[in-house]
């Protein structure tokens, strides 16, 4: 067992490499001067100070050395955990990572718990009365759920929730150890807007992947055999459909960062998401690199632990 | 409408204050607060009409100062504004709105007064021995926020730091061009010598926010983040697109310039929210006290919002557009004219700012000494501008337009796009992110580039930044020695009527030759709760964070 | 944007072992679905819309007018009017061009790709394999909306670009089944028969593994029309995407925010359509992956 986590997090590296030289590729192939954002609309110079003054910033940057080197120095400091400072603000990528990684890993998880809360119990419900009306009715809001535009939701929501109604804050976050009930308010919009499509999904997986597994010879076998339905469908049939639930999990985890985005934005949550958004438009390239880097990293390890349930549930599945 | 790279213009619309490099102003004069003190109280009038019309940059309109029995202490102002700032560092800062938080934290030599005129701020009393030579003369008894006493050392380490190159100010370069030497006289005195006559260049020097040297040394990168200046406020934290909170500096120089001492509120909060609908929602639900720009499709139903106040001040920006000299087919002349002729500079105002505001008619924005208020407007003639086209064998031009990817470009674009067609031209809209749009503009890509500028102080600043033959964004590509030559004598003269005159004739070569076309002044439209009081955004200076307090009732 | 995840999550619960069915047989089936049914009548008004938009919209979509701005719906605009005095109805009607265009580009790029890349690594196999797993894994890594602003930096704001965008980000989960089904249907008896007679390796993809990876690829494609539309919503919030006058429905939802309570119809008219279509998509994958995955037909 060891060696196999060990080899798993092993290879880790080359893809993270692989997704960070990608990404200093892009940097070349984008058109956008970070130093030409950092000078901006600077009409007092002319021609001559402006280029030396973009000669000057590009040298600040660091964006004069050739490009494999610029790749070779930023792997070096990350691995000892030097994520160099942004090109902006001057503030280490670290720290500007570690303050929004809470509201985003916040966001995410509170997203995908509500959705598991609705999901799961739906989906088997569902699966359990097939072609009933509780089946077709999940099945419906499932896809609907699925076919609600986000951006749409968000707003309506806040008009709703927060203007009309007052119940909660339209945008902000209060942090949990500052005040653990407004945290929780200033989060219920997102998380429900957030919540509603990853919910569709999982319940439409969690009833599918259970209707296959009740299908399978296995389950007849143990229904044969006396045990009770109850048993039957949880102990014999969940924890087999659980393997694609699991995955999907594990993916969405890996996932959070890009579906936060828009959500940071339109409720002014100061998260990873719009970090590095705000970071792409202007090239500032150290913080895009870190968050790159962690949205990277939490993909891979959310991976890993999937891997390790599946040992869990399936005792086909043995490492080492 | 990428609201996450709103840009640097966006203040612009916002009709807040000027860019850096030219005017730095100040918080509050002690000239302006006396004049807003003389002002009779006139709050009832706020009752009758919740949208008060700012009909000058000087005047103060409905909300004038309360007698200062009234005037209470305390309590958290919080202010909204899309953007947050991205540096704290008071030399480096690009400005768009976080100029409330710089003038909040940071003090100048001089400032700007609502007259456009430079008064004493830390430099209690400046002297100009020649026309080349300014003499400052710091008060006494100032300290930064963490004690250290200001002099004329700090002052001078202050400069020095501006003009490092290793600061990364990047209008510095400029200056350093236009500075002969500085040098300290004594503990209390500075004395700077230009290259030759520069009335920009004295406000650039006297508008270099003091930050205190040792903790400049000290921080080094770090002050990015934890700024030390001398101002009202002190700064307290910061969580980057969140929240900035200063707290009142109890040690500040000039806390007794106001009847009941400033700053009046005890916290001042900066919060950047990007969705206009999202502000105008915290503004209802009372979250935030004012917000910064209001948009001009909600200002009706916000003038008619309970306990609310609506402000529309008076256009202090102009948006333009600039016409490629050097591309075809724009290096004709009828071509640029028939242009000019085709804009419908009524429908941008109906269709970006739902009728508020001016159709531009000068490069000067209205609010500003040099605004020619008698002459006409432009009048648009369709068929006056086919018969240029005509004339000029064009009949059926293309055209490519850059913008900014965002709001008023956008809708000012297609209108644009529409009013022209009527011509028979047709404009391919480009929408560009900032970096992107930067470039363009500097290589002159494209036959017709949308911009805009903000207040401005010096009539210079409407012209150097985009038409001056050497300078980097001249996307028009404009190169005439008689403009040129307006240009460098403007800037050595000081009496008022000579500059009018001279000015005038540098924008009647552009309204000649028009490298470009002024579009619209936008209104500067913001809204606030009514029970912040003594609050006003004045142009060139920025807004009275310092006077403003809160009305329990 | 979780996409890629939610188009894995039901490329995993439509396991690779679908039949390819009959068309004649397919159909019948189909319409007994109801909801499927339903799901193809509101893709074929979508469809009717996008054919015959100019007979349909009652004035040009891209005409402003400045007199009649964020007008509320009445006899004179069915959907009122924007923020430039355009008519809503005629640019939801025209919008279903761009909506129609993003859902079959991303499909279709991301499924004739990915099937190329699976068909490649389930064949080959080895090292081969490896390396496109690997990537297609690193492209999984990649928080989506950030590599579609990355490319559509790179390459222009426009929706092409942002299309191609998304059709990459789309790539792993078509990879990952067809490299699947390839895997196992390499081993199958028909495929050894015709190396016995001497077929070359092409020959064995093109006549016998291709055809039995339609179906679930099929499926995937159904399921992922709706998913585009949804993301080119979210493009076009950010400003990339279609450019202005074009109209479409993403562009129109960031409009509606910005006026929601001034003027509620455009918001309600674009998020609508958005769910109409998007809905409509996925009743008819739902039915499609009824039909063709017999495990989930009844027990």
């Amino acid at each position: 067992m060891t060696t196999y986590i060990i080899r798993r997090l092993l290879m880790m590296v080359p893809v993270m490499l692989l997704v960070t030289m990608v990404l200093f590729a892009l940097r070349e192939a984008t058109p956008g001067d970070p130093a030409v954002v950092a000078i901006g609309l600077e009409t007092d110079l002319n021609r001559d100070e402006y280029q030396e003054t973009l000669r000057r910033v590009r040298a600040l940057y660091d964006l004069d050395k050739p490009l494999p080197l610029q790749y070779a120095l930023w792997v070096g400091r990350a691995f000892t955990g030097d994520l160099g400072r942004s090109y902006r603000s001057n503030q280490p990528v670290r720290e500007a990572i570690v303050e929004r990684m809470a509201v985003t890993m916040e966001l995410g998880m509170a997203s995908l718990i509500l959705s598991w809360i609705i999901a799961i119990p739906a989906g088997v419900i569902a699966a359990k009365n097939r072609n009933k009306i509780q089946d077709v009715l999940a099945n419906f809001f499932g896809l609907l759920g699925l076919s609600v535009p986000n951006i749409w939701l968000a707003f309506v929501l806040i008009l709703l929730f927060s203007v009309k109604l007052g119940w909660f804050p339209p945008s902000g976050y209060v942090p949990f150890s500052k005040d653990p009930l407004d945290n929780i308010k200033s989060l219920m919009l997102p998380v429900i807007t957030l919540g509603t499509s990853a919910a569709a999904g999982l319940m439409r997986l969690t009833r599918s992947a259970l209707l296959e597994v009740i299908g399978q010879d296995y389950m007849r076998t143990a229904q044969a055999k006396g045990l009770r339905a109850r048993v039957v469908l949880w102990r014999h049939g969940m924890r087999n459909a659980m393997i694609p639930i699991v995955t999907l999990i594990g993916l969405e985890l890996g996932g959070l960062l890009g579906g936060a985005f828009i959500m940071e934005q339109i409720f002014s949550l100061p998260g990873m998401g719009k970090l590095a958004v705000d970071a792409i438009y202007a090239r500032d390239y150290p913080i895009v690199q870190g968050v790159l880097l962690l949205a990277t990293l939490m993909y891979l390890f959310a991976n890993f632990a999937v891997d390790l349930v599946y040992g869990v549930l399936d005792p086909r599945i043995r490492y080492g | 409408m990428t609201r996450a790279a709103e840009p640097y213009l966006s203040r612009v619309t916002r009709g807040a204050v000027s860019r850096r490099g030219i005017v730095r102003g100040g918080v509050m004069s002690a000239g302006a607060a006396a004049f807003l003190a003389a002002c009779s109280s006139s709050s009832d009038s706020k009752s009758e009409n919740r949208a008060t019309q700012d009909t000058s940059a000087r005047a103060p309109g409905a909300t004038a100062t309360a007698a200062a029995s009234e005037v209470k202490a305390g309590g958290e102002l919080i202010y909204a504004t899309a953007r947050d700032a991205t540096t704290l560092d008071g030399h480096v800062g690009t400005l768009g709105d976080e100029v409330f938080v710089y003038n909040g934290l940071y003090d100048q030599s001089l400032i700007f007064n609502d007259e456009a005129q430079l008064i004493p701020n830390l430099a209690e009393s400046f002297e100009q021995p020649d026309n080349t030579t300014i003499v400052f003369k710091y008060r006494a008894g100032v300290q930064f926020h963490d004690g250290t006493p200001f002099n004329a050392t700090a002052a001078k380490a202050n400069w020095d730091r501006y003009l490092n190159p290793a600061t990364g100010t990047t209008g510095a370069a400029s200056l350093s061009r236009k500075l002969a030497k500085y040098e300290q006289v004594d503990d209390r005195t500075m004395r700077v010598t230009l290259v030759q006559p520069d009335a920009i260049a004295l406000a650039s020097i006297a508008g270099i926010r003091m930050i205190s040297p040792p903790a400049a040394e000290r921080l080094g990168k770090d002050l990015a983040r934890n700024p030390v200046g001398s101002g009202p406020f002190k700064f307290k934290e910061w969580l980057k697109d969140d929240h900035l909170t200063m707290t009142r500096n109890e040690q500040y120089w000039n806390a007794a310039k106001a009847p009941v001492r400033v700053p009046r509120v005890d916290t001042f909060t900066y919060k950047p929210i990007v969705e206009p609908t999202v502000m105008l929602a915290n503004l209802k639900t009372r979250s935030i006290h004012i917000a910064g720009a209001v948009q001009a499709a909600d200002f009706d139903r916000v003038k008619t919002e309970q306990g609310v106040v609506a402000v529309q001040r008076r256009p202090s920006s102009t948006s333009r557009m600039y016409i490629n000299l050097t591309k075809a087919p724009t290096n004709d002349k009828r071509v640029r004219e028939a242009i000019n002729l085709a804009i419908d500079r009524d429908a941008i105002g109906k269709a970006s700012y739902f009728g508020l505001g001016t159709p531009a008619k000068s490069y000067f924005a209205p609010t500003h000494w040099m605004y020619p208020k008698d002459r006409p407007a432009f009048r648009r003639d369709v068929t006056a501008a086919k018969a240029k086209l005509r004339e000029a064998g064009q009949e059926n031009l293309r055209l490519d337009m850059i913008l900014p990817a965002a709001e008023p470009y956008r809708t000012i674009a297609q209108v644009l796009q529409a009013s022209l067609a009527e011509a028979g031209i047709t404009v391919q809209i480009k929408q560009l992110e900032s970096s992107q749009f930067l470039e363009a503009l500097r290589n002159k890509d494209g036959q017709l580039a949308l911009d805009a500028i903000g207040a401005r102080n010096d009539p210079d600043g409407f012209f150097s930044g985009n038409f001056k033959a050497d300078s980097a964004f001249n996307f028009a590509g404009f190169n005439d020695p008689q403009f040129e030559k307006a240009l460098a004598d403007g800037l050595t003269l000081t009496n008022q009527e000579q500059r009018r005159q001279i000015y005038l004739l540098a924008e009647q070569r552009l309204l000649d030759e028009l490298p470009g076309a002024v579009l619209y002044n936008p209104p500067g439209l913001y809204a606030q709760l009514d029970e912040v009081q003594d609050y006003k955004v004045i142009d060139f200076v920025g807004a009275t964070i310092d006077l403003a307090w809160l009305k329990k009732s | 944007m979780t996409v890629s995840a939610e188009s894995v999550l039901q490329e995993v619960a439509a396991p690779p072992n679908v039949r390819a069915a009959g068309l004649r047989r397919f159909v019948t089936t189909f319409h007994r679905h109801l909801l499927g049914m339903i799901g193809a009548v509101m893709l074929a008004l979508v469809l009717v819309s996008a054919v015959f938009a100019p007979w349909i919209a009652p004035y040009d979509p891209v005409k402003i007018d400045p007199i009649n701005l964020l007008e509320p719906p009445s006899g004179a605009h069915l959907l009122g009017t924007d923020g430039l005095g355009r008519d809503v109805f005629s640019r939801i009607v025209y919008g279903t061009r761009i909506s129609l265009y993003s859902g079959f580009i991303v499909v279709s790029i991301s499924m004739v790709l990915g099937t190329v890349i699976g068909l490649v690594a389930g064949y080959v196999g080895g090292f081969v394999d490896s390396l496109l797993m690997r990537c297609m894994d690193a492209l999984l890594a990649f928080p989506g909306l950030i590599l579609a602003l990355a490319i559509t930096a790179a390459l222009g704001p426009s929706l092409t670009n942002a299309l191609l965008a998304i059709a990459i980000l789309s790539l792993p989960g078509a990879a990952r089944i067809v490299r699947g089904e390839t895997l196992s249907l390499r081993e199958r008896d028909f495929v050894t028969a015709e190396r016995v007679i001497g077929g070359g390796g092409s020959r064995i993809i093109f006549r016998h593994i291709l055809p039995n990876t339609l179906a679930p690829v099929i499926v995937i494609a159904s399921l992922r029309v709706g998913g585009a539309v949804l993301v080119e919503t979210g493009l076009s919030f950010l400003g990339l995407g279609v450019q202005p006058p074009t109209p479409s429905w993403g562009s129109m939802v960031n409009e509606g925010a910005r006026f929601l309570e001034r003027a509620p119809w455009i918001a309600m008219a674009s998020g609508g359509a958005i769910f109409i279509t998007v809905l409509g998509a996925n009743f008819v994958g739902d039915a499609v992956r009824d039909i063709l995955d017999p495990r989930l037909r009844g027990q």
